[in-house]
C-alpha cells in the first residue's frame, strides 16, 4: 500500500480551455430544453473522462490510483468548462440551477463518470470564500479550485471533540499584526495532499460558545503545519491527523469574514453538506449508480434465494426513490415550500442506502463480483460516519423536525 | 428515468392549487374526526363529500382539473382519518368515467369500486357497500357496473375492507397506476398521523421521572420513522413517475406504513396494546393494503387471484 504516496501531477492536455457552459436557466424538470442541454454537457464530457478510469473505477475511491484519476478528472472539466458548476458565472462557475445541477448529475451517472477529486475546494472553501471572501481572497484562491491546481481539507474534526464543532480546541490567539494558531485536526481526508486548510479554531476564551470561532485558510506547507498520515480500514492512508502550530500575519489575509463568525462559516459548511447537495451539488460521479446497475447485473447471475433477489429488486426501487427525492427537494425549494422536513433526512437516507446495497451485493455471492462487493461494503461504512455521524442528524431531527422534549 | 417536456410544471409535487385544495380537504375531514375516529361507513361523511364536491375532485375536466400529483395531496390527507369510505376508487374511477351518468342509489350513491385484477377471488375495497357501483369493467370501453356478488368480506380492517369478487375487473394500465399511486399517498398520510400522535404521546407520558421523548432510544425510533416517512414520498414520487416500478413501490409504502404503525405501538407501550387508542386500527388498514397490492403483485406477475 502506498502510504502517504502523492498522486502524479497533472498534465494539462495542452488544448486552450473551451468556453464555459452557463446556465440556460432551466427551472423546471419538465422544460423542453433539457434533452439538448444533457447532450451538450454529455458531448463535452464523455471524450474528457481519462483513459485510466477504466482501470481504476472499480478501485477504492481514495486509493491512489483512483485519487490520480479523479485529479486529472478535475483538470479535465476545467479544460472543457465544466469545471465547478454550481459557482456562480461571475467567479468562474456555470451558474448552473439546483435543476441543471440534477440535470448535470445524471449525465455524469449515465457516463459512470469519476467522483470530483478537490470536493471539498468546490463545496466547502469555494462557496463559502464565494459567500465570506473579500475580493483578494476570491482572486486568490478561486482560480486555482477551478483549474484543479490546489486541493483543500477541511479543518473540523478533532482529537478530542469529534464531530461537536461548538467544542473546538485548536486556538487562534492574538500576538502583533498576527495570529499564534495551534492545535490539531483529524480525520482529515486528502490531507496527505492537502494545500489548504479551511480552519476552525477558537479566537476567544471570553466570548459566548459560539461566538468564540473563526476560520482561517491556512497553508498547509507553511511552517508549523505537518500532515501524519492515517490508514483507514479498507488499507489505503488519504486522510490524517494535521498538526498546526504556526504563526500568521494580518497581511497574509487568511481569516475569513470576520472574527467570531466562524460557527456561521462552519454551520453554513454543515448545511451545504447536508441539504441534499451529494446528489444536486453537481460534484458526485456516478458511484451509487453503478453499484445499483451492478447489484441488478448480479443478482441475475446469482444462484442466491429469491428472496435475496426480492430484496435486490426492492433496492432498485429504492434507489429510482432517492432520486426523485431529490427532484421533490429541488421542486419544493423553487415553488418556495418547507424544504427543511424532506432535507433533514437526506444524508441519513443517501448513506444507509448506499449500504443497504453493498450488504445486498455480498449476499447475492455472484462469483464474478464477490470481490468487488466486499470490498465496497467495508468502504462504504464511511458514508453513515463522515460529515458528521448520522446519529448527530438523528438527534437534529428528534430537536427542530419532531419537537421532542429535550 | 427520462424526463418529457410536459406542460404540467412539475413531476414531483403538486401545484398551489392541489396545496390549497389539501389543506381546504384537511380541514373538511377534521370537521368529522376530530370528536374521535369513525369506526363504521357513515353515509353523512360520504353525502357531504358528495355534495361538496369532493367526489369530482378528480374528473378532467375545468381549468381548475387537478393533476395526479394534485390527488397524491387529497390521498395523503384522506389517509390521515381512516374514514371507512371509498374514497380513493371513486377518485381514480370518476377519472375515467367522466362521461357517464350517476346510476346507484343508496347511501353511497356516486360511489365506485373495483378490482385491480381479473379472475376469481380478486380483492374488492368496500365491495358490497350499499350504492356503491362495483365496475366490472374500467378500460377503453363503457365502465359497466353490477352489484358485486358477494363471496365474502374481510373487515379485518375496517377502514379497507376487502370483500372477494368471482371474476374481478377489467382495468386498464392507467387506471391500476393512478390506483397504485394513490395508496401509497395514502399510506404517506397514514405514517403521518401515526408520527404525530406518537411524538405527542412522547412528549406527555412520564416514565422513570421523565417524558419517554427525553430517552435516545424513543428518539431515534421517531427520527428513524421520520426517515422512512420522507422515503416513502419518494416510493409515491417514484410511482407516479415510473409505472413499470409503481407495484413495488406501493407495496414498499404499505410495508414502511405498517412498519410504522408497529413502532407507534411499541412506542406507546401497554396503552398502544389497547383497543380504545386505536393504533389497531392503522396496522389493520397497512395491512389490508399490503394485501390488496401484493394479490396485484402476484396476478400481475402471471399467477391467478386465488
Amino acid at each position: 500500500m502506498m502510504v502517504g504516496a502523492h498522486p502524479q501531477a497533472i498534465t494539462a492536455s495542452g488544448s486552450p480551455p473551451r468556453e464555459r457552459l452557463l446556465s440556460p436557466g432551466i427551472v423546471s424538470f419538465t422544460d423542453s430544453r433539457i434533452q439538448a442541454f444533457k447532450e451538450e454537457i454529455r458531448g463535452r464530457l464523455e471524450p474528457a473522462i481519462p483513459a485510466s478510469w477504466a482501470e481504476a473505477k472499480d478501485l477504492e475511491d481514495e486509493a491512489p490510483a483512483a485519487l490520480e484519476v479523479r485529479r486529472q478528472w478535475d483538470r479535465a472539466r476545467f479544460e472543457v468548462g465544466l469545471a465547478c458548476v454550481g459557482w456562480p458565472a461571475e467567479h468562474g462557475g456555470n451558474g448552473f440551477t439546483p435543476v441543471e445541477m440534477v440535470l448535470y448529475n445524471e449525465v455524469l451517472a449515465d457516463l459512470d463518470a469519476p467522483n470530483v477529486y478537490n470536493m471539498l475546494g468546490y463545496l466547502l472553501a469555494g462557496t463559502a470564500i464565494i459567500s465570506w471572501g473579500n475580493e483578494e481572497q476570491q482572486k486568490r484562491f478561486l482560480p486555482p479550485i477551478l483549474e484543479g491546481t490546489q486541493t483543500w481539507c477541511e479543518g473540523f474534526s478533532e482529537p478530542e471533540g469529534g464531530a461537536d464543532m461548538a467544542n473546538c480546541q485548536t486556538t487562534a490567539t492574538r500576538i502583533g499584526d498576527g495570529w499564534h494558531i495551534e492545535g490539531s485536526k483529524i480525520w482529515t481526508t486528502l490531507s496527505p495532499w492537502g494545500d489548504r486548510l479551511y480552519c476552525l479554531t477558537r479566537t476567544s476564551l471570553t466570548a459566548p460558545k459560539r461566538k468564540n470561532l473563526s476560520v482561517f485558510l491556512l497553508d498547509m506547507h507553511a511552517p508549523g503545519v505537518s500532515v501524519r498520515p492515517i490508514r483507514q480500514l479498507t488499507g489505503v492512508a488519504s486522510f490524517g491527523q494535521v498538526f498546526i502550530d504556526t504563526d500568521i500575519k494580518d497581511s497574509d489575509n487568511l481569516l475569513l469574514g470576520r472574527e467570531g463568525q466562524g460557527w456561521d462559516l462552519s454551520s453554513l459548511a454543515g448545511a451545504h453538506r447536508s441539504a441534499g447537495k451529494p446528489r444536486a451539488s453537481g460534484a458526485g460521479g456516478g458511484y451509487a449508480e453503478r453499484y445499483i446497475r451492478r447489484l441488478g447485473e448480479c443478482a441475475r447471475e446469482s444462484t442466491a434465494s429469491a428472496a435475496v433477489k426480492e430484496k435486490a429488486e426492492e433496492l432498485v426501487v429504492r434507489f429510482a426513490a432517492h432520486g426523485w427525492r431529490t427532484k421533490r427537494i429541488v421542486e419544493l425549494g423553487q415553488a418556495g415550500r418547507d424544504v427543511s422536513r424532506a432535507n433533514s433526512t437526506t444524508k441519513i437516507a443517501f448513506s444507509e442506502l448506499v449500504q443497504a446495497v453493498t450488504e445486498c451485493g455480498v449476499e447475492l455471492g455472484c462469483p464474478t463480483h464477490a470481490e468487488f462487493w466486499r470490498q465496497k461494503h467495508i468502504e462504504c461504512r464511511k458514508h453513515s460516519i463522515a460529515s458528521g455521524p448520522n446519529e448527530i442528524y438523528r438527534n437534529m431531527i428528534a430537536n427542530r423536525v419532531l419537537g421532542l422534549v429535550r | 428515468m427520462s424526463v418529457v417536456a410536459s406542460p404540467y410544471p412539475t413531476v414531483t409535487i403538486a401545484s398551489d392549487v392541489g396545496v390549497a385544495a389539501a389543506a381546504e380537504f384537511e380541514r373538511f375531514l377534521a370537521s368529522f374526526t376530530s370528536g374521535g375516529p369513525v369506526t363504521a361507513p357513515e353515509p353523512r361523511i360520504w353525502e357531504a363529500l358528495r355534495s361538496s364536491g369532493w367526489l369530482a375532485a378528480s374528473e378532467p375536466s375545468g381549468p381548475d382539473a387537478l393533476h395526479l400529483l394534485d390527488l397524491v395531496e387529497l390521498a395523503i390527507v384522506w389517509g390521515r382519518h381512516l374514514i371507512p369510505a371509498p374514497f380513493l376508487s371513486t377518485l381514480v374511477a370518476r377519472r375515467h368515467m367522466a362521461h357517464v351518468e350517476e346510476s346507484a342509489v343508496g347511501e353511497h350513491r356516486g360511489g365506485y369500486t373495483y378490482a385491480l385484477v381479473r379472475g376469481r377471488g380478486a380483492y374488492v375495497p368496500f365491495g358490497g357497500l350499499p350504492g356503491c357501483e362495483f365496475l366490472t369493467r374500467l378500460d377503453q370501453g363503457v365502465p359497466t357496473a353490477e352489484t358485486l356478488p358477494v363471496v365474502r368480506i374481510d373487515d379485518f380492517a375496517p377502514s379497507l375492507p376487502l370483500a372477494t369478487s368471482p371474476a374481478g375487473t377489467d382495468v386498464s394500465p392507467e387506471v391500476v397506476h393512478e390506483t397504485l399511486v394513490l395508496l401509497a399517498a395514502e399510506a404517506v398520510g397514514l405514517a403521518e398521523a401515526l408520527l404525530e400522535r406518537t411524538v405527542e404521546y412522547a412528549n406527555v407520558r412520564k416514565a422513570y421521572g421523565q417524558e419517554v421523548g427525553k430517552f435516545q432510544v424513543i428518539r431515534f425510533r421517531l427520527a428513524d420513522v421520520h426517515c422512512e416517512i420522507e422515503a416513502m414520498r419518494g416510493y409515491v414520487v417514484t410511482a407516479l413517475n415510473q409505472p413499470d416500478l409503481a407495484s413495488r413501490a406501493a407495496r414498499l409504502a404499505a410495508r414502511t406504513a405498517r412498519t410504522i404503525a408497529e413502532a407507534s405501538i411499541q412506542t406507546h407501550g401497554a396503552i398502544g396494546f389497547t383497543w380504545d387508542v386505536g393504533l389497531h386500527r392503522y396496522l389493520r388498514h397497512a395491512m389490508a393494503a399490503e394485501r390488496l397490492l401484493a394479490q396485484y403483485a402476484s396476478t400481475a406477475s402471471g399467477r391467478s387471484p386465488t
